[in-house]
């Protein structure tokens, strides 16, 4: 989000404030909204037409932020040939399917602390009957043979953080069958 | 729209940049390892609306005598990237050369995703019980 994006959101938490408000007092009696309103056609239709301006100008101005992409951020690596960006959330989508493979691991997360080198950290849960360091090592073993081997990344630091373990949905249904 | 263009005896030739870049979107895609081009928003609106975007992920600058092309790929999952890469350099570098005699100096790629094919789950049929 940029500075301009910011203001933009400000100015417009700021207008919804000072709306509800003259809508409260609406609601209470007070007959100030409504005649603001009426004014724009009997006094001064110059107010209703800069403040129709700048709601749309806001309207718009967040509609767009909706469809602004964040710059992505690359590994790069140089060719002969030029050179090759490698998103990140590509490395992240790469890391959590071979760690999802692995038996007895679920619900994986990643984060990534530094780039260059890269330094990743995972969240991820156990199944029960597991024994966590090995099973952690495992992991660790993995993904830096799988980074290197198919992205051609050599990872300087993987943290692993088994954050649970995940809970397996017994079979529960009884045979409630009869003779 | 910028274009290249080449002089003969008979007349000028002129290529335009999104020839260019065509030919380059179809090299890269028939490289084996690519999923696809990632053409951004615009791209996929273009898609929905039913034109078929050849040049969909791909960005060239052409100059007199040179090329230079970028590529926003997706990968298919299983495949070694930095291979894939290159494949894709070598390929798109040499159809472009061949087909337009400019000289490509940079075939720069951006992996913007990673294709994961979806299992497709056998709807076997029970065996019959009773023949």
């Amino acid at each position: 989000m940029t500075k301009l994006d910011k203001v933009i959101v400000g100015i417009t938490s700021i207008l919804l404030i000072v709306l509800s408000i003259f809508l409260a007092l609406t609601a209470f009696g007070n007959p100030v909204l409504l005649t603001w309103i009426q004014d724009f056609q009997t006094v001064s239709s110059v107010d209703g037409i800069v403040v129709i301006l700048i709601v749309a100008f806001i309207a718009i101005y967040l509609a767009l932020m909706i469809w602004k992409t964040e710059p992505q951020h690359t590994m790069i690596c140089h060719t002969e040939h030029g050179q090759v960006h490698i998103s990140l959330n590509s490395i992240k989508e790469l890391i959590i399917e071979v760690t999802s493979r692995i038996q007895g691991i679920k619900n994986v997360s990643v984060t990534f602390f530094n780039n260059e080198p890269l330094d990743v950290k995972r969240d991820l849960e156990l199944m029960p009957d597991h024994n966590i360091p090995a099973l952690s090592e495992s992991v660790q073993a993995t993904v830096k043979d799988y980074l290197a081997e198919t992205v051609g990344i050599t990872v300087a630091n993987i943290q692993v953080f088994v954050k649970g373990i995940h809970k397996q949905e017994k079979d529960r249904s009884i045979n409630k069958g009869g003779m | 729209m910028a274009e290249k263009e080449h002089r003969t005896e008979l007349g000028d030739i002129r290529i335009a940049n999104e020839v260019v870049g065509i030919i380059a979107g179809l090299a890269a895609t028939d490289v084996e390892g690519v999923a696809g081009m990632s053409g951004g928003i615009a791209g996929g609106i273009a898609e929905m609306l039913g034109r078929k975007n050849l040049s969909k992920g791909v960005k060239v600058e052409v100059g007199e005598h040179e090329a230079a092309v970028d590529l926003d790929i997706i990968v298919e999952y299983g495949f070694s990237i930095p291979e894939v890469a290159n494949n894709i350099q070598e390929s798109v570098k040499r159809a472009i050369e061949t087909m337009t005699g400019l000289s490509v100096v940079e075939v720069n790629i951006h992996i913007l995703g990673v294709h994961f094919p979806q299992v497709e789950e056998k709807h076997e049929e029970p065996p019959q019980r009773v023949k």
